[in-house]
């Protein structure tokens, strides 16, 4: 769920959302969260996107960057990151810094689902399978799919 | 109690090993080999134990084998190489058409014309794209292209795009004009086709003058003139006739008397008193008979002076109406002032909205390509909607960076038509170079146009153009020929806040007119130079015509206007005032004829004398006492000398 965090905050179809993405697709992590996570953060992105722009203006204009992101965007294919840009190094200096927030949040937030949603939840959807079969299939589906991770 | 999906179907003899090979524990050993027996093929098959407990744990062994696997993630990897995958795929296959509506709609929205792009083949591994076709519509023709480009290639540099920039490195094709489209162009909205509006309605002003504005070169002054004149010798002839009449009369009744004297019978000799009587009436007639002759003197006086005054008169109003007519006929002629004015009006008013309108359009869309390729470097971050920001501000860094976009060679060619150009492009600090554009129209049109964004640069646009005499028009019923230009320009900067940004100036030569219709067939060509000047969204088109190049003008418009103005110059003269003259013409030629009747008087006067005389002398032989009787021709002698007998 963290990391679904940080690449919410990272803007799409710039190289460095790919290196992330790829990566945490390959690694166990429960995917259903990482992507269900990114998909409700980038909902709310606009909201944060100001203050991230700002954050990443700020930085980039720190003198001791200067030097050293002109010679690492020298480097052939850097541009495509697009770090120059304040709203993409913002929001990626966000995302990661705040890797530990993002932790700390996800288990909040399944400490109160488990408590509160989890059980109306699968009441919800048992009934519902009940009545559809194809949606009792898809719980099974899930349910063993959550057996074969385990992780969060 | 089912186990994992992957140990359902049968383990090959390999396969069996490896995952005994996980396990340490003897008794998780025994317990797989156990439910895994081997078959006749074999190949280990799952078994299930017969116990519940044991079946628990061959699950649970079978879950920890399950999850140590090493190995790829099939599900994983498909869920990534959809996300991944699909784009790029899609964009293999469809790349193509995507971009070229992009390209499309790109140049749409530069030119403000209707734009076909076709067959665009974009081959990223050999680093090239293919264009088939690339036309611009023509803005005043739907069904024409003005310039087409076809077969179009292009070599792309890699290594300016792994720096994120669109580096060509050679462009080439083949190019033509004028060519005809098989379907009407759809021009973008907002760019409607002003042509119409542009060329039409304007009227070129001539030289022509009303005969109604020619009268009024002929002063009032003149024809108050002319009446009073005439009015006066009228009056004049009128009284000087009615007098005249009256003194006939007068003359003939006084023959009437001398007649009657004459026949009257002479007294007896010794009627003295009879005599003196007859002597004495004699004598009156004989003074009656002067005075009349004094009175024809002076009328005699009078028609010489009266005629003098109507001849003057005739002369002074022939002067006038002359004087008028030498006023009319000067007013004609063409002064330096009047055509240099006259040039400069039509000019400013056919060239002044076109140019005017050329520069509103070249300039708008030279802004919308700069608004489009300096988004990267803009200061201002963007929002797209209501949605997330699409880019935020771009911080410079000690970068050293192809340009964004050029062209590095280009070479376009094609029957009338060379496009040539190098370092074709923005970001000339980038380049190192500014960009110079050559095009050349064969027979028509020869320009070569630098741009130079460096900060260094004293212009941002500059060069030259040439034309050889390309045809040119203002209207169906309005002048056109062909025109030929001379001329450079340059454009500082896009600052409005500026005046005079772009200025350009350069001598036009307009020749081979279409007949304008007052100067008929042949009208001489027209050279003048121009300066141009454009700021502050205001234009300014100015026109200086030297006056050598004039002087053909003045000529064939002066004949034009004399040949023309002959008849109107003759209507020019009111009829009234040479009904005028006439009349005090007429006024001295029936002067003339009333000479000859003074002269008729003056004889008959003469022969009542001579009759008078006679009578007087046969009185003077008959007289019985010497009575002294004055001679009738001593009183009446000097009345032949009046009349030059």
């Amino acid at each position: 769920m963290a990391a679904g965090i940080t690449l919410a905050f990272i803007p799409g179809l710039t190289l460095l959302w790919f290196l992330f993405f790829i990566p945490m697709m390959l690694i166990r992590i429960n995917q259903a969260a990482f992507l269900g996570m990114m998909a409700a953060g980038k909902l709310l992105m606009p909201l944060v996107d100001p203050f991230s722009e700002g954050l990443g203006y700020f930085i980039l204009n720190r003198t001791g960057l200067y030097e050293p992101l002109g010679r690492f965007l020298s480097l052939p294919g850097t541009g495509w990151f697009r770090l120059n840009d304040s709203f993409v190094s913002g929001a990626f200096i966000l995302g990661i810094a705040g890797w530990p927030l993002w932790f700390l949040l996800s288990l909040i937030l399944i400490r109160l689902y488990r408590k509160y949603l989890a059980v109306k939840v699968k009441t919800f959807f048992g009934r519902l399978g009940e009545k559809v079969p194809l949606v009792k299939k898809l719980g099974l589906a899930v349910s063993a799919s959550r057996k074969i991770g385990g992780a969060v | 109690m089912r186990i994992q999906r992957s140990f359902r179907r049968a383990l090959k003899e390999k396969r069996f090993r490896s995952i005994r090979g996980m396990l340490t524990g003897s008794s998780e050993i025994k317990l797989l080999e156990d439910s895994f027996p081997r078959g006749e093929d074999g190949k280990y098959r799952y078994s299930k134990p017969s116990e519940e407990k044991s079946e628990e744990k061959i699950n649970k062994l079978l879950k920890k084998i399950y999850k140590a696997r090493s190995g790829p993630r099939t599900v994983r990897l498909i869920v990534l190489l959809l996300i991944v995958a699909v784009p790029v795929v899609f964009n293999l296959f469809f790349l193509d058409s995507l971009a070229a509506g992009k390209l499309e709609n790109l140049l749409e929205t530069l030119s403000g014309t209707d734009i076909t792009v076709e067959k665009l083949d974009i081959r990223p591994l050999e680093g090239s794209i293919r264009l088939g076709k690339l036309a611009f519509s023509s803005d005043t023709d739907p069904m024409v292209d003005s310039l087409v480009l076809t077969e179009l290639a292009a070599d792309i540099s890699w290594s300016a795009v792994l720096f994120r920039r669109f580096v060509i490195d050679e462009l080439s094709g083949t190019a033509a004009l004028n060519v005809p489209r098989d379907t009407a162009a759809l021009y973008p909205d907002g760019n409607v086709n002003e042509a119409g509006s542009e060329t039409g309605g304007f009227n070129l002003p001539d030289f022509r003058i009303s005969s109604a504005e020619m009268a009024e070169l002929i002063p009032d002054e003149t024809m108050k003139l002319l009446i009073a004149m005439r009015s006066s010798a009228e009056q004049k002839s009128q009284d000087w006739y009615a007098r005249l009449n009256k003194e006939s009369d007068d003359i003939t009744s006084l023959g009437e008397r001398i007649s009657m004297y004459l026949s009257k019978p002479l007294p007896e000799k010794t009627d003295i008193q009879g005599w003196k009587f007859l002597i004495e009436e004699g004598k009156s007639l004989g003074g009656e008979l002067s005075d009349k002759s004094y009175v024809v003197e002076q009328f005699e006086n009078e028609l010489k002076a009266s005629s003098l005054d109507a001849k003057r008169a005739f002369e002074r109003g022939r002067s006038a109406v002359s004087a008028d007519l030498e006023t009319a006929q000067n007013s004609l002629f063409i002064n330096d002032d009047m055509l240099n004015r006259w040039v400069e009006t039509a000019v400013v008013s056919i060239a002044g909205p076109k140019v005017s309108s050329t520069y509103q359009k070249i300039r708008k869309n030279v802004l919308r390509l700069r608004d489009k390729t300096e988004e990267g470097d803009s200061d201002v971050s963007e929002v797209a909607g209501k949605g997330r920001m699409t880019r935020g501000r771009i911080v410079l860094f000690p970068v050293v960076l192809p340009p964004r976009f050029s062209i590095r060679s280009l070479h376009l060619s094609g029957a009338d038509i060379s496009i040539n150009g190098t370092n074709i492009g923005i970001d000339q600090d980038l380049a190192g170079a500014a960009s110079i554009l050559s095009i050349n129209i064969k027979s028509v049109l020869s320009s070569e146009i630098t741009i130079d964004g460096r900060e260094t640069a004293e212009n941002l646009i500059s060069g030259n153009v040439s034309t050889e005499a390309a045809a040119w028009s203002v209207g169906p019923d309005a002048p056109g020929g062909l025109i030929t230009v001379q001329a450079a320009f340059n454009l500082r900067d896009f600052n409005l806040e500026d005046d005079g940004l772009f200025s350009s100036q350069g001598q036009v030569i307009l020749s081979d007119w279409t007949p304008i219709l007052f100067l008929g067939p042949s009208t001489p060509s027209l050279p003048f130079e121009y300066y141009f000047s454009a700021g502050n969204g205001k234009t300014n088109l100015k026109i200086q015509i030297n006056p050598i190049s004039l002087n053909p003008w003045k000529t064939v418009i002066t004949d034009s206007l004399l040949k023309n103005a002959g008849e109107q110059l003759r209507k020019v003269i009111p009829p009234e005032a040479e009904e005028e003259l006439k009349a005090l013409e007429s006024l001295i030629e029936d002067w003339d004829d009333k000479k000859t009747m003074l002269g008729t008087l003056t004889l008959q006067i003469e022969s009542y004398q001579s009759e008078l005389d006679a009578a007087m002398d046969e009185l003077t032989a008959g007289l019985p006492v010497d009575i002294p009787l004055p001679k009738a021709s001593g009183v009446l002698g000097a009345a032949g000398s009046l009349f030059g007998n």
